[in-house]
């Protein structure tokens, strides 16, 4: 009598004070079960668990607490088990025992050790012994106590839970799954209650800290669900038993901290196959929760799932697919695996791991709808949020099939960017943010660009939005293009990519280079093998690169570029009238270029660009064009008159790519070769002069180059040109710069007499190797005075004697070079003349 | 009658959401596999039985929330724990680039008596996925297991039930050790209270 009034005191110790005690009687409790002592154990047991009526402790304390009871429980639930076992102690009488403990709470505690533990045994009577456990937890309707106490009992039955069919003997002893089953749902609605209960307890200015407390025990009301996730129960029992039980109890409560937690333990606690089937239901649910529950977190976490669901599944029987090839190929039906590999190309995840009927996409898509306007208070970036996770879906698991895609932009037009009412909504940064994230998934996740082409609604999105959004989308649509190396075959594609990527290059300024380039380096992924369609694209891209302004040198180039190589492609492809095409071709190029020439600060780029179409124009055999693009770059050539150096530069260009022509005729040859040898000896310097006409000379003799090549070679111009070099160099002052010339003159002598070049003989060349040679010794002797008497200008280079001396030492050397060449070839007579 | 004392060996599982904790402790003890992905809510445990070094040995085995909002009532099961399992995915970086955060947070909640010496053992899952998928090599681990005092590493496989036996044969054996060290500590500490065994309270015969 005296404990029954001491064990109903209140308890109000603090944890640690409540550890300690706990912790003696559990010691206490250990060594009685070691020396047999079963009363004592039992008592000691039961000092520890009056603590658990502590009430000074907040949720968190109170878990500590009774993990550390637990670890005491399940010790004497173990050696209890045992000593039934071997026939010291019987369970049944035990169960009965502990129900005269003095408190409610360690007397329940105690019961469910026990009574879990007879469960383990054989010929237990299961059913009977759950439902008394279930009746005598209502005993504890103190919420915090009441919590733990049905966890320790999901904890403690786990093994015991029968799993058994109707069928089976000894069901109505032994219990079967759908006894778990009301078991666990009776246990959770008791639970929940519980939980529910506490916001409804104490002053209203503690509400908060009520919520954070709830929020802390939440998983203990989660278990049940989990317990119920863990029987392996076929899919009618969960649709028809157990997840309408479930929901009831959800709906039922009113309370949206509860709801919001326990729907999403149903999508992540039960398997996919049971959601594919359940989500008329989960969706369902999710319409009819509380008002304040945030309905978006439960629809995008399903969502989420189902594509990782998809992903997951997908490459597994991917691996698999690729063993059973692996076989196919070893023998060696290679007409098959290709046609496998066909097939894979165009397979959508979504179609090989969802079955048609159960037709997922509509399904998924009008619950989502269906949501979202049956929320009709959802703020907008929740509802875009939403749209967001079932885009996510569709290009996942239907990467091609942009039709489902395109639902979610048309939504989003029809009922975000075309609703007056939201129009200041739209210039809202998050909102921004959202969207654009939205216009992005496609780039990211179509297998090429050509679908994101296919959604018609997604434009009218992109437009929506704000000029530096549409940037930014703009910007990642060209990365994700060459990332990807997506390539673009058609001319409507082409000119639709256009329209989104116009905000980059109408943009003025030099902030945009970078994306400039990358605009630049897309043009190479617009492809198509037929010039007919290319050439097309190269136009719409010529257009929109016109708007660029200034800008435009960064983009028309590469277009220039590409029509120069398409002209070979007409050649190859053979299309009707392709010859003509090509010369409509080469005025476009015309045209091209002369719009960069207009732009101006682009003189050089334009000479490099109309000689490269020249080039090309020679090889594929259009005199007339080649002619027109130097005859462009000679005009540009003269505009640079005021830069020596520029100048000098450009015309070697020329004369390089003049001088590897083929196809004009020998007049318009005649007339271009000589124009730009006049023009290399009205460079303003001397050297200068002196070099462009050396190697002028080389436009007067060209090589063969093939069996049908006619090579233009002229030997009386030749020796014209390097006569000519010759009396440049020795007008020029510096004594240096003159033997320098000199030298290199010499080369080019010895150059042409070995290409047999019959106005070079080998009196020609005998003479200018003494006078050079009589140069370099005048040099050698001369002291720096001498330097001065001769070049007013050499009063200066003999200060660095150093630099001087190494000038010489190199000239010498290259001479010497020189001369060593042509002795090596003495023995051909030709050759031994010289030195004669 | 006096009985022999029976160990009780308490093992955490911790790791990143998704690696596969769930899975490795239903191959361990169920020998099952389940391709079904079902995200584990607070934490739960289940019980096995084993022979170590000639000692019948009970592993408690604790499973974890990968995902701290489904950890809500926080991580007092830690305390007295006698092992730590720490996994990853081979497959995933992040996993194992977060391996050091839980191993720091089970040191701080448990506090060991010896930190120094806790015993834990690295396990990277999922190597049946195809090898081009891997992002972690196994010298990466290696090199991580050496520098935090040796620890055991296995590279393991839920699904084929690749080294998940082995692994929890190494996991046993550390658990008891440290458990006997503890146990030589507690004797010393174990303090007699004389008031409390005096006390008479009433008997429930």
């Amino acid at each position: 009598m005296n404990g029954i009034n001491t064990a109903n005191e209140e308890i109000t110790r603090s944890l640690e004070e409540s550890l300690n005690i706990c912790k003696q009687s559990s010691r206490l409790m250990q060594r009685n079960l070691q020396t047999g002592r079963l009363m004592d154990a039992f008592r000691n047991c039961s000092i520890s668990l009056v603590e658990m009526r502590n009430s000074a402790l907040t949720p968190k304390q109170y878990y500590e607490l009774y993990m550390f009871n637990m670890e005491s429980l399940r010790l004497l639930g173990g050696t209890l088990l045992e000593t039934h076992l071997n026939g010291t102690h019987n369970l049944m009488d035990l169960y009965e025992l502990v129900q005269y403990a003095g408190s409610i709470v360690p007397r329940l505690y105690l019961m469910i050790t026990v009574g879990s533990a007879y469960l383990e045994t054989p010929n237990a009577l299961v059913r009977e012994i759950m439902n008394d456990l279930l009746d005598m937890c209502r005993g504890v309707q103190h919420p915090l106590r009441g919590l733990f106490l049905r966890h320790y009992l999901l904890t403690q039955t786990r093994k015991g839970l029968p799993l058994g069919s109707e069928d089976e003997e000894d069901a109505s002893r032994k219990g079967t799954v759908l006894d778990s089953v009301k078991f666990l749902v009776i246990n959770f609605t008791e639970m929940n209650k519980l939980w529910v209960r506490i916001q409804h307890l104490g002053p209203i200015k503690e509400f908060s800290k009520r919520t954070q407390e709830r929020n802390e025990l939440k998983v203990l009301v989660g278990l049940n669900l989990v317990r119920l996730s863990q029987l392996n129960l076929d899919i009618d029992t969960y649709r028809d038993h157990v997840l309408p039980a479930i929901i009831e109890q959800i709906i039922e409560c009113r309370d949206s901290l509860a709801q919001e937690y326990l729907v999403e333990v149903i999508c992540q606690a039960f398997s996919d196959n049971m959601h594919l089937q359940t989500l008329d239901t989960y969706f369902g649910t999710v319409i009819k929760l509380s008002p304040s529950v945030n309905v978006t977190q439960l629809v995008v976490a399903m969502l989420n799932r189902l594509t990782d669901y998809v992903q997951r599944e997908y490459e597994s029987d991917s691996s698999n697919e690729d063993e059973s090839e692996t076989v196919t190929e070893k023998l060696g039906d290679i007409k098959i695996n290709e046609e496998v590999q066909q097939k894979d190309e165009q397979e959508c995840p979504g179609d090989k791991v969802i079955p048609p009927e159960y037709a997922i996409q509509e399904v998924l898509w009008s619950h989502v709808v269906e949501v979202i306007q049956s929320r009709s208070g959802l703020p907008l970036d929740c509802i875009v949020s939403i749209l967001s996770s079932i885009l996510n879906f569709f290009l996942r698991c239907y990467p091609y099939k942009p039709q489902y895609a395109d639902r979610v932009f048309q939504y989003i037009n029809e009922h975000i960017i075309n609703q007056p009412s939201l129009r200041s909504a739209l210039h809202e940064r998050p909102l921004q943010k959202s969207l654009c994230a939205i216009l992005l998934l496609p780039l990211t996740y179509f297998p090429s660009f050509s679908y994101c082409l296919e959604l018609q609604n997604f434009l009218p999105v992109f437009n929506a939005q704000d000029p530096n959004l549409r940037y930014d989308i703009a910007r990642m649509i060209v990365q994700k293009i060459i990332e990807k190396g997506h390539s673009l075959s058609e001319l409507t594609e082409a000119q639709e990519l256009l329209g989104f990527v116009s905000v980059i290059i109408e943009k003025k300024g030099v902030d945009s280079l970078d994306d400039l380039q990358n605009v630049a380096l897309m043009v190479h992924y617009l492809n198509n093998d037929d010039p007919q369609i290319q050439i097309e694209i190269l136009r719409s891209l010529k257009d929109t690169f016109i708007k660029a302004g200034e800008n435009v040198k960064y983009l028309l180039p590469v277009v220039v570029n590409r029509c120069i190589f398409l002209a070979r492609n007409f050649r190859i492809f053979k299309c009707m009238d392709w010859a003509e095409k090509v010369r409509l071709l080469w005025e476009f190029v015309n045209t091209c270029i002369n719009v960069l020439y207009k732009n101006g600060d682009s003189l050089e780029l334009c000479l490099a660009l109309y000689l490269s179409a020249a080039e090309m124009a020679d090889q594929e055999n259009y005199p007339d064009f080649a002619y027109e693009f130097f005859t462009q770059a000679f005009s540009i050539y003269e505009e640079s008159v005021l830069d020596s150096e520029l100048q000098y530069q450009q015309l070697l260009m020329i004369i390089g790519k003049l001088q590897k022509t083929r196809n004009f005729s020998v007049d318009d040859y005649d007339t271009l070769i000589t124009k730009c040898t006049l023009y290399a000896s009205k460079l303003l310097k001397k050297p200068d002069q002196c070099c462009g006409i050396y190697l002028a000379s080389h436009l007067w003799w060209q090589v063969a180059s093939g069996e049908d090549s006619r090579p233009f070679q002229d030997p009386k111009r030749v020796l014209e040109c390097l006569q000519k070099s010759l009396k440049i160099a020795d007008a020029c002052m510096d004594q240096l710069t003159s033997l320098k010339l000199f030298i290199n003159i010499l080369e080019r002598y010895f150059y042409y007499y070995d290409q047999h070049c019959e106005s070079i003989i080998a009196k020609h060349i005998s003479g200018l190797i003494d006078l050079t040679e009589q140069n370099m010794r005048s040099i050698l002797i001369s002291s720096p005075a001498d330097l001065i008497a001769s070049d007013p200008r050499a009063y200066a280079s003999s200060i660095w004697e150093v630099a001087n001396v190494s000038v010489i030492d190199s000239l010498k050397n290259h001479l010497e070079r020189a001369t060593a060449y042509a002795e090596k070839r003495s023995e051909d007579e030709r050759w031994s003349s010289i030195f004669q | 009658m006096a009985g022999k004392k029976k160990h009780l060996l308490k093992v955490i599982i911790l790791g990143e959401s998704g690696v596969g904790k769930t899975s490795i402790m239903n191959q361990y003890v169920n020998r099952k596999f389940s391709k079904d992905y079902k995200a584990t809510i607070g934490a739960d445990f289940l019980t096995k039985e084993v022979l170590v070094d000639d000692k019948v040995v009970t592993l408690q085995l604790w499973d974890t929330a990968g995902q701290e909002r489904f950890q809500s009532l926080g991580v007092a099961f830690y305390r007295g724990a006698d092992c730590c399992v720490l996994v990853y995915d081979v497959n995933n970086s992040k996993s194992f680039e977060t391996l050091d955060s839980w191993r720091d947070e089970f040191l701080i909640q448990a506090s060991p008596s010896n930190p120094e010496t806790f015993p834990f053992i690295l396990l990277g899952n999922k190597v049946d996925v195809e090898e081009q998928k891997r992002m972690v090599s196994k010298s990466k681990a290696l090199a991580f297991c050496q520098a935090r005092g040796e620890i055991p590493y296995f590279e393991t496989s839920a699904k084929e039930a690749i080294n998940v036996q082995e692994a929890f044969e190494t996991v046993a054996k550390l658990a008891l050790e440290n458990m006997d060290s503890d146990d030589i500590a507690a004797d010393f500490t174990d303090p007699i209270h004389l008031d409390m065994e005096s006390q008479k309270t009433s008997c429930y015969c």
